[in-house]
């Protein structure tokens, strides 16, 4: 496939010059006027009764426009998650709440002319609440009585496969419990939307989302309005990660245009975004593998139990995915998973990357490398046991694996990292231990095979200065999509991707699409662009044969039409032509659905030193190896990579939403919520396995979530190897570490003074 | 709210004297700024002294050295006479907040903003510093700094006075500064420990805590009696606090570093 001349090249990506120069108007950016400005009231209690909202002051702003309350609201509540009418999820979030269910719940909006005016007067609302109990951890909330009237405490779920394995000689167990956080998906772009009345009575709404369709839909039903009249247009985007994946604020705006008939710009602060919006679900998950004398795998459990936080959201789909992930890693004869999904008063989860693929994986890998501890093997060998191969299928009956080149990543990987040497290499015993740890994940291609459909459709035209529009329903989260689609579409055609413009959502002129989710972009928008553009481009060859009288066998297009006869003629001449003598323009309409949704695959190898004194871990060398298929732009690629290592990371040391006993979040802006920054991020080495998906474009399968997957395991891995700890509950902070420390000590000198863990050695010091 | 720039101190005086109680003053804001978004019903007068050119001095004086309260963190961090003369500050500053921070944060503000975290304050009691603190009549005085903050975000001055500068005395001898925070850079300080005139611990109580017993074993032949010391002075700041069981490790760590640092310097 060396004769491709766009896809696999690192293409510069279509709005490189606007977002470098910033020029790139994201909705923030729009110039002051033209829109009244809405700040949101947030519950100040985790839970409690809104007793009175008194806007006496406010309203002396000036400025002031409107008080939005909970009886406002529209009776119907929501789930953020639904995008189609049988969707079974719980409807459970009103607009504004007169009973906050956690910190950040909204209970109220105030409308004004600008956007200081909103600040100062939502200041001055007075709210008068009565607090209730609040419950903030998942394993308690299990069983505490639910505060959400009238629905379960507990959603359940379970998947299976085998008969189980009956306790037999030589065969070895482990049980193992891992908790992973709660976490803010940290976007750069805050939660914005903006919102008017139109023209025929249409309702229009701008946001920064992943799921235009989805957000018409949920609006429509809340406002009891036709689908036809709800146009949602995705905005310029700074940032997701699936934090703008689900419906978030804008009911809020729409609330308040349909209300005032007004145009209104809601804005969140960083604050605000972290409290009120969505975040990854924190997990408790305990796993017990069974494995026979040479260390195959023959049975595993795994429970998990899911904090929703305080709605049901896409909660429960969440950890419904975590659950498939587990049969499709390795070769596994029988499985059981469980998985209870609860309630705690804490800011929602929802999709954050990898929808819940990150915590299975922490949570199983943390385990096997715990379980190698135990056999004595290398953690290394014990998964090259039991990898699954290219061709396996799904034990479930889910779809099969496709080309599964996970042991080829991982024996690739071994080489690449010099495993075999770092493993054997000692941490050391002075202040600064070392040691290298690895896991491997796997996930999916979108939704073919789950509850959900998955297709689409794009329109394609050739215009007539022989540029081309692919008019698409797709979302540019930043990771390069439209770029990658106008590399497939110009491959196809021979057009110069700088030719090509493909445009974002808008739900009144675009193509209908189930939304840029779920690692689906490439893979199946991808493939959705590439068979468009074959259509068109046989279309487009028969087109100019009729208009030309010649043979279309005679006929090559390769960024310009060819003609046997040595004959040349632009694309544009040829459209115009065609026009001219067909009346026919050079456009189609393909509609695509997947029959397939392989696994993508990834191992990660982190080099890690852990500060023995001040807790802090430094992960020092980094290796990412990624079965892709093939990568149709390998910088965007790679950078999709860096920054799912840099967001792993975090995951593994420092990120975590905690909360006090009252339900107060800790950790609700960045100077107390650490993520990894430019200092603190290891050289990242990526390597590539390109082996081609069938059914991928051009072989191409997703990244853009499999990429922050195994980072968190591996660190951790890395982390347990160098202290021989056997530390389970993430993030490994310095104060977790350092604790560890403590309690290995006493328990190796059956003292209890803590004294042991103060090292009277330090490397490199002589005295 | 208003906003008001003074360039000189009799500007800053008359501003002071006419705005009284309301006035609030700023130089970096980069606590401030923070602070007044998340509080949009404060409504102070804002007196701009980052270009006063009384409070950006930072000169050699008989016996000691002058820094302005209006020097940013990037000036200090730059300086050749602090690196000579103030090691601690030096490496305090460059430690503290991120590159953007460093050049707008000053050590002024640093230390009114009355944080237990602040590193500039525990470096400047480190090092015997006085602060020098006007009224609006323009009365002068000098306090030791670590006088200044009574309580988290309190401080001695009120509205009516000001810091001016800083007096670093000379001849404090080797001093150093080392933090932890929850990563290298752009990190609270978790815990801090100065060295200059004293031994002083950062971020256990609103005011940096002395440590005379572990500052005697500095010289001594023992790292480990003196991190044994450090640890017994955390744990005689925080006999309860939660953060006890990793501060009393952490120190060590702060003074494992100090103990290396000084024999490099020697050396």
């Amino acid at each position: 496939m060396s004769d491709l001349r766009y896809v696999g090249r690192d293409i510069a990506r279509n709005d490189i010059v606007q977002k470098v120069s910033g020029q790139m108007r994201y909705l923030a950016d729009l110039r002051p006027g033209g829109t009244c400005h809405a700040r949101l009231l947030l519950s100040p209690v985790a839970h409690g009764r809104v007793k009175a909202i008194d806007g006496t002051e406010a309203a002396k702003v000036p400025g002031f426009i409107r008080l939005f309350t909970a009886e406002d609201s529209p009776r119907r509540r929501y789930n953020s998650a639904l995008f189609l009418p049988d969707q079974q999820d719980l409807k459970d979030q009103p607009v504004f709440t007169d009973r906050p269910l956690f910190v950040g719940d909204m209970i109220g909006a105030v409308l004004a002319e600008t956007d200081e005016a909103a600040r100062r007067a939502a200041a001055l609302v007075r709210v008068d609440i009565e607090p209730f109990e609040a419950v903030t951890d998942p394993v308690t909330a299990l069983s505490a009585p639910s505060f959400r009237d009238g629905f379960p405490q507990i959603v359940e779920g379970r998947l299976s496969c085998g008969e189980g394995a009956a306790p037999r000689e030589g065969h070895a167990e482990l049980t193992t419990t891992v908790r992973t956080p709660k976490i803010h998906h940290a976007a750069m772009e805050n939660h914005i939307c903006r919102s008017h009345l139109d023209y025929d009575d249409v309702l229009v709404v701008q946001s920064p989302c992943q799921m235009i369709f989805t957000v018409r839909f949920v609006l429509s039903e809340l406002f009891d309005r036709p689908i036809n009249r709800v146009r949602v247009i995705k905005a310029p985007m700074g940032g997701t990660f699936g934090g703008k994946q689900e419906v978030m604020i804008e009911p809020a705006c729409a609330l308040m245009t349909l209300a005032t008939g007004l145009p209104v710009q809601l804005n969140l602060d960083r604050n605000e975004t972290i409290n009120a919006t969505r975040t990854r679900a924190a997990s408790v998950g305990t796993v017990r593998t069974v494995v026979d004398g040479e260390g195959y795998f023959l049975h595993r459990e795994t429970d998990v139990v899911v904090d929703a936080g305080a709605y049901a959201t896409g909660g429960h789909r969440v950890a419904m995915a975590m659950g498939k992930k587990l049969f499709r890693l390795y070769r596994i004869p029988s499985q059981t998973f469980r998985t209870r999904t609860t309630f705690t008063n804490t800011t929602p989860s929802g999709a954050c990357r990898g929808y819940g693929s990150p915590q299975i994986h922490a949570i199983t890998e943390i385990h096997i490398d715990l379980l190698a501890r135990k056999l004595a093997l290398d953690p290394a060998v014990l998964r090259l046991k039991n990898l699954v191969e290219p061709g396996d299928l799904d034990p479930t009956g889910a779809p099969p694996l496709g080309n599964a080149r996970i042991k080829d990543c991982l024996l690739k990987g071994m080489e690449h990292f010099r495993w075999n040497e770092r493993i054997a290499a000692e941490p050391g015993d002075g202040r600064y231990r070392r040691a290298v740890g690895l896991a491997c994940a796997t996930h999916g291609n979108g939704y073919f095979g789950s509850p959900y459909p998955d297709f689409l459709s794009m329109a394609i035209r050739l215009c007539e200065d022989g540029t081309l529009l692919v008019n698409a329903g797709l979302h540019e989260l930043g990771n390069g999509t439209l770029t990658v689609v106008a590399q497939i579409t110009g491959e196809v055609l021979g057009l110069d991707p700088s030719r090509i413009v493909v445009t974002e959502g808008d739900t009144q002129t675009a193509p209908f699409d189930v939304g840029c989710v779920a690692s689906r972009v490439t893979y199946v928008c991808g493939a959705c662009a590439y068979e468009a553009a074959e259509k068109l481009k046989t279309l487009f060859r028969d087109q100019i044969a009729e208009a030309t009288g010649k043979d279309a066998e005679g006929i090559e297009l390769d960024g310009e039409v060819r003609f046997d006869d040595g004959k040349r003629l632009s694309y544009g001449d040829a459209v115009c032509l065609i026009a001219k003598v067909l009346r026919q323009e050079v456009g189609i309409y393909h509609n695509y659905a997947p029959k397939a949704n392989p696994a993508s695959f990834g191992v990660h190898f982190a080099e890690v030193e852990v500060d023995c004194l001040t807790g802090l871990s430094r992960v020092t060398d980094f290796l990412a190896v990624h079965d892709v298929g093939k990568a149709i732009n390998p910088r965007l690629l790679k950078g999709q990579i860096y920054g799912g290592v840099q967001m792993g990371l975090g995951m593994a040391l420092s990120e975590e939403l905690a909360y006090d006993r009252s339900g107060r979040p800790k950790n609700d802006r960045f100077s107390r919520y650490p993520l990894v920054n430019a200092p603190d991020m290891p050289p990242v080495d990526v390597l590539l396995i390109e082996e081609h998906e069938p059914g991928g474009p051009y072989g191409a399968k997703s990244i853009g979530e499999i990429c922050t997957v195994p980072t968190a395991a591996a660190v951790v891995n890395a982390v347990n190897r160098a202290l021989v700890t056997e530390l389970t509950e993430l993030p490994l902070t310095p104060e977790r570490i350092i604790a560890a420390l403590a309690e290995r000590e006493s328990n190796k000198t059956g003292r209890g003074g803590q004294e042991q863990v103060m090292f009277s050695r330090t490397t490199g010091d002589s005295h | 709210m208003t906003a008001a720039v003074a360039r000189t101190l009799e500007e800053l005086r008359a501003r002071l004297a006419e705005g009284r109680g309301k006035a609030c003053l700023i130089a970096g804001g980069t606590d401030l700024v923070l602070h007044l978004h998340e509080h949009p019903d404060e409504e102070p007068d804002l007196i701009d002294i980052s270009s006063l050119e009384a409070m950006r001095i930072l000169e050699k004086h008989p016996g000691e050295t002058l820094v302005g309260a209006a020097v940013t963190f990037a000036e200090i961090e730059a300086s050749p006479l602090l690196q000579e003369k103030a090691q601690a500050l030096v490496m305090a500053a460059a430690s503290m907040g991120s590159t953007q921070i460093r050049n707008r944060a000053t050590l002024g503000g640093n230390v009114a903003n009355a944080s237990a975290a602040a590193d500039g304050t525990a470096a400047l009691c480190a090092l015997d510093a006085q602060a020098l603190v006007e009224d609006y009549q323009g009365r002068q005085e000098r306090l030791p700094v670590g006088a200044l903050v009574t309580a988290p975000g309190k401080t001695v001055l009120g509205p009516d006075r000001f810091l001016l500068a800083f007096a670093i005395p000379d001849g404090t001898g080797p001093s150093a500064f080392f933090k932890v925070g929850s990563r290298r850079a752009v990190a609270i300080s978790k815990l801090s420990l100065a060295l200059g005139r004293h031994l002083v611990l950062g971020s256990l109580a609103p005011s940096p805590v002395r440590a005379e017993k572990a500052q005697a074993l500095l010289a001594g032949p023992s790292r480990e009696a003196f991190l044994d010391a450090l640890t017994e002075a955390v744990e005689r700041a925080i006999p309860t606090r939660a953060s006890l069981a990793y501060k009393r490790v952490a120190v060590r760590g702060l003074g494992d570093d100090l103990w290396r640092h000084l024999k490099e310097v020697r050396s």
